[in-house]
């Protein structure tokens, strides 16, 4: 038998029971069981409570409410119990809902001890009895303090070990920090030094000058030779045949080994009215002497590359 | 006009105090329950002879028992376990042999009225009204008589319906620490308790014995 195994099923097939709804040697079956077994007497007990509730609060559907009236209350004992209902759950509702208590504490575990020695030792004449119960209750009071004055120690202690672990690696977190500020300053007032050294040699000496590149032609005009520095960007201004695009990148192509050595970012033109392209390129890309030719394609609003010139030229030793 | 009675369905002769004690111990089954099972099974078998609609639950329940009693002072010892298995099995053959009897009748004025009637000559109404009145009373004295925690228990447990019913009574169970189940066999008891109570209260014989907690 299934009974107490899924609570609502079986819930439902005791209120079947009840209501005289189940098939005869079924309800033989739990006429034995419930004389039998315990779980499930119990469990018809709570079930008929609450559909008799059910009925009085009116929370019955109207079928199981027929039933109830013409099955049910037949019985002079059941109509006894639903009038009892009636009082009992007006009284309830009455009352204010107070939360029954929750399993003992130590405390009260405590106390509870103490009374039951004190019950056994009712024989004893009371002012004996009395004393050895305000006793009781002093050392049990005791006990308990002594019990929550440890628990708070020891819990202070463990705060008190934590809080130096962490003011110890805020200090070390401090010192590395304050290490690295140092570091920092030192760099910056180096990279300052370097900077006013470099702005007073780029005032001393000249710019250097851009290399203007046109794009080629079919025609066989000699190929542009170049002397460039060993160090520092090369600005390369590629002259446009007309200015079509906001945005164009560049490769730079190694023509003699037929292969790519570098390649730009996005590139703006100076302006439009100028259709010229500034591009500045590593000086230790150049190697002379040798022959290069930048690739120049404009960049669509898609992304889309668009070849739109080509810029060859030869570099001569420095 | 007439009606059956208890009293005419009452066949055998009490039990004399001896074996009643016999009674107690058997079903005990060698625990010590201080009669607690005795109207534990007392009380099953009333329902269920109610619930096979018999007139006098509480005869037949008394009959039965008294029939089992007879048996261990004629043999001694019963072999059939548990004995709830064997005061079921009594049982059935009582409700089969009251199925099958006449029913007897006396005078209707011979009935035993119900408990907490109002005495004196007042109408029908006032009269309803006063009953509804001592019974309130006395569900307010068996009330206060319980435990704090019992009766905070059956207030939380039999409060509001449906599915705020059932909320509270999973978090019930939860504060408390037990399965529904467990919590439910609680609850009911103490209401059974109170039930008992109120009914003594109210035939004037009020004893209250909480139920074990």
């Amino acid at each position: 038998m299934s009974l107490l195994r899924d609570s609502a099923a079986d819930g439902e097939r005791l209120v079947r029971y009840l209501l005289g709804f189940l098939p005869e040697d079924e309800a033989e079956r739990l006429d034995e069981q419930s004389v039998v077994n315990d779980d499930v007497a119990c469990r018809l007990l709570s079930v008929e409570n609450d559909l008799v509730d059910a009925y009085v609060r009116g929370t019955l559907n109207p079928e199981l409410c027929r039933r109830f009236e013409s099955y049910y209350l037949a019985s002079p004992r059941r109509r006894h119990r639903v009038r009892f209902a009636r009082r009992f759950l007006a009284a309830v509702d009455r009352m204010p809902a107070k939360a029954p208590a929750a399993p003992a504490t130590l405390a009260t575990r405590l106390r509870a001890s103490a009374t039951s020695w004190m019950f056994r030792q009712r024989k004893l004449t009371w002012r004996p009895m009395a004393a050895a119960a305000v006793l009781m209750l002093a050392l049990s009071l005791l006990v308990v303090q002594n019990v929550n004055l440890r628990t708070g120690l020891n819990q202070a202690l463990h705060d008190s070990a934590a809080q130096d672990r962490r003011a110890q690696t805020l200090s070390s977190e401090l010192d590395a920090a304050r290490e690295s500020n140092v570091e920092l300053a030192r760099a910056l007032e180096s990279t300052r030094a370097s900077s006013t050294d470099s702005r007073r040699d780029a005032a001393v000496s000249a710019a250097p000058p851009a290399i203007v590149l046109l794009p080629q032609t079919r025609s066989l005009a000699p190929l542009p030779t170049l002397a460039v520095a060993a160090v520092g960007p090369v600005l390369f201004e590629l002259r446009l045949e007309s200015a079509d695009y906001a945005r164009y990148r560049a490769v730079l192509k190694d023509q003699e080994a037929g292969r790519l050595v570098w390649e730009s970012g996005v590139l703006v033109p100076r302006s439009i009215a100028a259709a010229v392209v500034p591009v500045f390129v590593p000086a230790d890309v150049l190697k002379p002497p040798h022959r290069y030719a930048f690739e120049l394609a404009g960049v669509g609003a898609a992304g889309r590359e668009e070849a739109v010139g080509s810029y060859a030229f030869r570099i001569d030793a420095r | 006009m007439y009606v059956a009675t208890q009293e005419l369905l009452r066949e055998e002769p009490r039990l004399t105090q001896f074996a009643f004690g016999r009674l107690l111990a058997w079903l005990d089954d060698g625990v010590d329950s201080e009669g607690e099972t005795y109207l534990e099974m007392r009380r099953r078998l009333v329902s269920y002879f109610d619930r096979r609609n018999r007139q006098f639950p509480d005869e037949l329940a008394d009959e039965t028992l008294n029939r089992i009693a007879r048996t261990l002072g004629e043999c001694g010892a019963i072999a059939v376990t548990p004995p709830a298995r064997y005061c079921y099995a009594v049982a059935r053959f009582v409700l089969l042999e009251d199925l099958r009897r006449k029913p007897r009748y006396l005078p209707v004025e011979a009935v035993r009225i119900e408990p907490c009637v109002a005495s004196g000559p007042a109408s029908a109404a006032g009269e309803q009204a006063s009953i509804r009145e001592q019974r309130l009373e006395c569900l307010d004295r068996c009330l206060e008589k319980l435990k704090p925690e019992q009766r905070d228990l059956a207030i939380e447990y039999y409060r509001d319906a449906k599915r705020t019913r059932i909320d509270r009574r999973r978090d019930l169970a939860i504060r408390l620490g037990i399965t529904m189940n467990a919590l439910g066999i609680r609850a009911s008891r103490i209401r059974g308790s109170l039930e008992v109570c109120v009914d003594d209260c109210c035939s004037g014989t009020e004893r209250f014995q909480g139920p074990a907690s």
